[in-house]
C-alpha cells in the first residue's frame, strides 16, 4: 500500500520537505483553503465529527489535542488514509483538496473554544461502577461484563455531546455491529447475543454468557436481528449533576499518550 | 499420468502451428473450450463455457488444485488467458505470470517496473491479457502498450500510447480483431479525451484512434459547450466484444468529466455513457447509443456488451444485452442501434423511466448539490464492470447486482489542472457502518429474461460483490463474493449448489477450461489466483 505522504512526494511537494521528517508545511492554508476543506469538512467528516468539529461519532477534533500525531503530516496521512483499527476512514480525497482538509482541522482547534464544563471524574466513575450497574454489561480496562460495546477508549471516540445522547435516547443511533441477535437452533435452544458480524450464509456473535458462537443460517429455525438497543435509557436514573460526573468520567476513556 | 503429460507437451511441440493463435482459432472459440483465449473467451462475450465435467451432480466433489499467490497488494481484478495447457495472467502493476495450468507451477514471469508518480484514480489495477499467433499484449497503467514473446516473456515491442501525466492510464485486457490490438484508456477523473486506438499486432505501429469525445467539426462535437471537450472524460477501460458478420467492434464508454459538477458540460456530452459500435477495419463509428446522457452520477457505461441472437418480437435480431450501472437492463439491435427495450433491475430513483428511444426521462431534482442529493444507485452502480453472463440454454441473461445502496452526490468546485483529479466534488458513499440497517442494500445474482427484461430469479448475498459470472453448460453459474465466498449457484433457479470461503473479496469474473483433460475453474480472491478442479 503506497502511502499518501509518497504520493505527496509524487505530487512534486518534496521541495516543501524540510531537514526534518514529520515538518511537512502544509501549502494550502489561505483562508480560501480552510473554507474549501471546510464545505468539504460539512459534506464527508461532518457525520461523525459534528459539523463544528466537536466530535460525536468521531473524536473531538477542536480540542488542539490529536492523539494520532499533531504534526501536519500526522494530520494529512490519518485523514488521507483512515486510521487502521478504528472507524476512522479512509478518504478518497488526495492532494490540494487533502490539504485543505487538513488545514481546515488545524484551524478547529486555532479557534478559541469554550471548554464544556463537565462534572467530577471521579465521582462518575463511581457512578458507573455503583448504581448505574453499568459494569454488567460494559468492559472497561478489561473489567466488567461483554454484552455491551467495550467502553475502554469511548472518550476518545466520541465527544460528550454524543455520549449523553446514548445514555439518554440509546436507540436513536445504534451501530449495527451492536445488532442483538436472537435465533433458536434447530434443536430448540435459543440463542442470544450482540452481533459481531455476519455473512450470506453465518453469523457470529457473543451470548449472554459470553460464549463466542457462530451460526449458520440454515441451522437456525427463528432467527432475527433486533435493532433496538438493550441498553435502558438513563434519564432518570441519574439526576442532571450526576449526568455530568458520568461524562466527565466517560470523555477520561481515552488511550493514553500519542499513539503516532 | 505423467507420461500423458508428457506425451501432450511433445505434440504440441511437435507441430508449431498449434501453438499460434490464429484469429481464426479466436474466431472458433466453441471449437476448443478448453483454451480461453479472449477476455471474455469469445467474441460474443457471453463468458459462457460450453465445458460440462462440472455438473450440479459432482460441483461437491470441487476441491483446491492450486493457488498462485501474486507478491503485491492491489485489488486482483485480472482475467487470465489459458492457452494449451499454459494459463497467463497479469497482477499489479503490470507484472505477468505464465504458468502450467494444471499445477500453477511457473513457467516465466515479467516484473514492470513503473515510473514514480504515477496517479490513478482506483489503485494500480490491470484486467489481463491478449494474444495473436505467439505473442502477448498488455496495457500498462504508466500508458504504454507492450507485446511479449507467449514463451519466455521477453519483449518485442513496448510503445508508448498516453502520458500519465495528462491523467490517462490504460489498464483494459487489450482485444486481439484480425491483425490488430484494440484498447481503450482510462483516466475519467482526471479531465482526459478517451479514445479507443488500434495498434498492428507484429510492429505495435499505429492504425487508427477514436476519440468518444468528437472534436471540433466532428458530429455530435455540439454536444459539448466551448471547451469542456478537451478534457470530457469518456474513458474506455474494459474489454469491447466484436461481431464478424458485422465486422462491428462494440465498446462501452465512461462517465464525463468531471463527474459530479455537470454545469461546466451542457449537452449531452456524447459519446460519454454509451455504447459505440466501430468498424473493426477503420474505427469508424457505424452507430452510437447513449444510456445516460448529461451524467451527474458517475455511471460509466463500461460493461462487457453480450453479444446474442434471438427472436424479439417475432423477428430473429442479432442484439447487444446490457445491464447498465444506471441500474437499467437494454436490449439493443446491433446492427443498427435501434432500442428495443428497457427496464430496471435494481431499485433507482432517477428516472421516470425511458422514452421509446431509450432516453431516460430524468427525475426532477436528482442532480447533485453543494449539500447533497440522495440518489438510488450508488456511485458504485446497481451493477459495474465485471462480466455477466447469457445461458444458450436457459436463454437468461445474468448479472451481479448491488440493489438499494444510495450515495449521497456532492457537486462541488470543477477547476481543471493538468493530470489531477477532476471529479467536481465526490459522493459520499453510505457506508454501513454510519447508517442504520434499512438505508443499507444487498448485492444478488439475478437472472433476467432479456425478451421482457423480466427477473426469473435471485441469489441473495448479505454483502455485496465486485465478481463476474461465468456460466457453463454444465448448467452451473460461478462467482463470488466480497465477504470472501467462491459459490456455485444452478442455472434454472438459482439455488446454492456448492460454495467455499477463501477469505477474501473477488474482484475479477472466474474462467474454465481444461488441463490434462480435466476441467478446472480459476478465480482471484484478496491477491491470490484460486483454482479448484473435481477430486478425483
Ligand atoms: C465513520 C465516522 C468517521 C468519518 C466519516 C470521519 N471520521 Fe475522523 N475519526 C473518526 C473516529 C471514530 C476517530 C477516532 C479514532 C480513534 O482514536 O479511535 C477519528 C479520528 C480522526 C482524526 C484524528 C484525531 C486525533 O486525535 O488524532 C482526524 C484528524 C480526523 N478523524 C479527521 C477526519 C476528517 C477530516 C474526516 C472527513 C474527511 C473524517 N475524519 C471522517 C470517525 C470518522
Ligand atoms: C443491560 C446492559 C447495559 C447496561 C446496564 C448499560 N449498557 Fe451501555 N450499552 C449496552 C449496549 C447493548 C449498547 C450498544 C447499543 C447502543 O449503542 O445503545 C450500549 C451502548 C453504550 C454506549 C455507546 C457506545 C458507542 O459505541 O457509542 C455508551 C456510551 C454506554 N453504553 C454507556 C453506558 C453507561 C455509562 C452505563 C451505565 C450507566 C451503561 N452503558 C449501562 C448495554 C448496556
Amino acid at each position: 500500500m503506497r502511502s499518501v505522504l509518497t504520493a505527496l512526494l509524487a505530487f512534486g511537494l518534496a521541495l516543501l520537505l524540510p531537514a526534518q521528517e514529520g515538518d511537512v508545511e502544509n501549502p494550502y492554508t489561505s483562508a480560501e483553503d480552510i473554507a474549501a476543506g471546510s464545505r468539504i469538512f460539512r459534506s464527508h467528516c461532518a457525520v461523525c465529527h459534528a459539523i463544528d468539529g466537536s466530535g460525536g461519532r468521531g473524536s473531538d477534533l477542536t480540542s488542539g489535542e490529536f492523539r494520532h500525531g499533531s504534526s501536519t503530516e500526522a494530520i494529512y496521512e490519518n485523514i488521507g488514509e483512515g486510521i487502521p483499527g478504528t472507524e476512522m476512514p479512509a478518504t478518497f480525497f488526495r492532494g490540494k483538496q487533502l490539504w485543505q482538509l487538513a488545514a481546515y482541522v488545524r484551524s478547529l482547534s486555532e479557534a478559541p473554544q469554550s471548554v464544556a464544563d463537565l462534572g467530577v471524574a471521579s465521582r462518575g466513575q463511581s457512578l458507573f461502577e455503583g448504581k448505574g450497574g453499568c459494569r454488567n454489561c460494559h468492559q472497561v480496562n478489561g473489567e466488567g461484563a461483554r454484552s455491551g460495546p467495550e467502553l475502554t477508549y469511548i472518550g476518545g471516540q466520541r465527544s460528550a455531546a454524543d455520549l449523553r445522547a446514548s445514555l439518554l435516547r440509546p436507540n436513536e443511533r445504534v451501530l449495527p455491529k451492536d445488532y442483538t441477535v436472537s435465533a433458536v437452533t434447530k434443536s430448540g435452544q435459543k440463542i442470544s447475543g450482540r452481533r459481531l458480524n455476519e455473512d450470506s450464509f453465518s453469523i457470529q456473535l457473543i451470548d449472554t454468557n459470553e460464549n463466542l458462537v457462530s451460526l449458520s443460517k440454515q441451522d437456525v429455525s427463528d432467527f432475527s436481528i433486533d435493532k433496538t438497543s438493550s441498553m435502558p435509557a438513563m434519564g432518570e436514573m441519574f439526576s442532571e449533576p450526576e449526568m455530568e460526573d458520568l461524562l466527565a468520567y466517560l470523555v477520561t476513556l481515552q488511550r493514553k499518550g500519542n499513539l503516532q | 499420468m505423467k507420461t500423458i503429460r508428457m506425451a501432450l507437451i511433445s505434440v504440441l511441440g511437435a507441430s508449431l502451428l498449434a501453438a499460434q493463435v490464429t484469429y481464426e482459432r479466436i474466431l472458433d472459440a466453441d471449437k476448443e473450450p478448453g483454451n480461453w483465449l479472449t477476455y471474455s473467451r469469445s467474441y460474443d462475450s457471453q463468458h459462457y463455457s460450453p465445458l460440462d465435467q462440472i455438473d450440479k451432480s459432482n460441483v461437491n466433489d470441487l476441491e483446491l488444485k492450486w493457488v498462485f499467490q501474486a507478491d503485491e497488494t492491489t485489488k486482483f481484478q485480472s482475467t487470465p488467458l489459458v492457452v494449451d495447457g499454459v494459463i497467463y495472467v497479469t497482477h499489479s502493476p503490470n507484472d505477468i505470470a505464465a504458468m502450467d495450468a494444471a499445477t500453477g507451477r511457473v513457467f516465466w514471469r515479467y516484473r514492470h517496473t513503473i515510473p514514480e508518480g504515477i496517479s490513478v484514480c482506483c489503485g494500480l489495477v490491470n484486467r489481463g491479457l491478449a494474444i495473436l499467433g505467439d505473442s502477448l499484449f498488455m496495457a500498462t497503467i504508466d500508458g504504454r502498450l507492450m507485446s511479449f514473446d507467449a514463451k519466455t516473456g521477453s519483449i518485442r515491442w513496448d510503445v508508448k500510447v498516453v502520458d500519465n501525466k495528462d491523467g490517462y492510464a490504460l489498464t483494459v485486457s487489450p482485444l486481439v480483431v484480425k491483425d490488430k490490438v484494440v484498447i481503450g484508456t482510462a483516466g475519467g477523473e482526471y479531465g482526459i479525451r478517451g479514445f479507443v486506438d488500434a495498434y498492428d499486432a507484429k510492429t505495435g505501429k499505429h492504425a487508427w484512434r477514436f476519440w468518444t469525445i468528437p472534436g471540433p467539426g466532428e458530429p455530435y462535437h455540439e454536444t459539448w459547450e466551448g471547451d469542456s471537450w478537451k478534457r470530457g472524460g469518456g474513458s474506455v477501460w474494459v474489454t469491447g466484444s466484436y461481431d464478424p458478420e458485422l465486422n462491428l467492434m462494440y465498446w462501452g464508454t465512461g462517465n464525463p468529466a468531471p463527474d459530479w459538477n455537470a454545469d461546466v458540460r451542457p449537452g449531452d456530452n456524447l459519446y460519454t455513457d454509451s455504447v459505440i459500435a466501430l468498424d473493426a477495419d477503420t474505427g469508424e463509428l457505424e452507430w452510437h447509443f447513449q444510456f445516460t446522457p448529461h451524467d451527474w452520477w458517475d455511471w460509466d457505461s463500461v460493461q462487457i456488451p453480450v453479444l446474442v441472437d434471438m427472436e424479439f418480437e417475432g423477428k430473429q435480431r442479432k442484439v447487444i444485452l446490457w445491464g447498465n450501472r444506471n441500474a437499467f437492463f437494454y436490449v439493443l439491435d446491433r446492427a443498427t442501434g435501434e432500442f428495443l427495450l428497457g427496464k430496471p433491475f435494481a431499485y433507482q430513483t432517477w428516472a421516470v423511466g425511458l422514452d421509446e428511444s431509450g432516453r431516460p426521462i430524468v427525475r426532477d431534482g436528482m442532480q447533485p448539490t453543494p449539500e447533497g442529493t440522495k440518489v438510488y444507485p450508488s456511485v458504485q452502480g446497481a451493477t459495474n464492470w465485471y462480466a455477466p453472463t447469457y445461458h444458450p440454454r436457459t436463454k437468461l441473461f445474468y448479472l451481479s447486482v448491488w440493489d438499494r445502496y444510495p450515495s449521497i452526490y456532492h457537486k462541488g468546485d470543477a477547476t481543471y489542472v493538468r493530470g489531477t483529479r477532476y471529479p467536481g466534488s465526490f459522493p459520499e458513499g453510505i457506508y454501513p457502518d454510519i447508517v442504520k440497517d434499512e438505508e443499507i442494500g444487498f448485492g444478488a445474482i439475478r437472472a433476467i429474461e432479456p425478451v421482457t427484461g423480466e427477473r426469473k430469479w435471485e441469489f441473495r448475498l448479505t454483502g455485496v460483490s465486485e465478481s463476474g459470472l461465468l456460466s457453463t453448460a454444465g448448467d452451473l453459474i460461478f462467482s463470488g463474493s466480497k465477504e470472501g465466498h467462491f459459490l456455485a449457484v444452478d442455472v434454472d433457479e438459482g439455488k446454492l449448489q456448492w460454495r467455499i470461503s477463501l477469505g477474501s473479496r473477488m474482484a475479477n469474473s472466474p474462467i474454465t477450461y481444461l488441463a490434462d483433460g480435466k476441467q478446472l475453474i480459476s478465480v482471484a480472491s484478496g491477491f491470490g489466483l484460486f483454482t479448484f478442479g473435481l477430486r478425483e
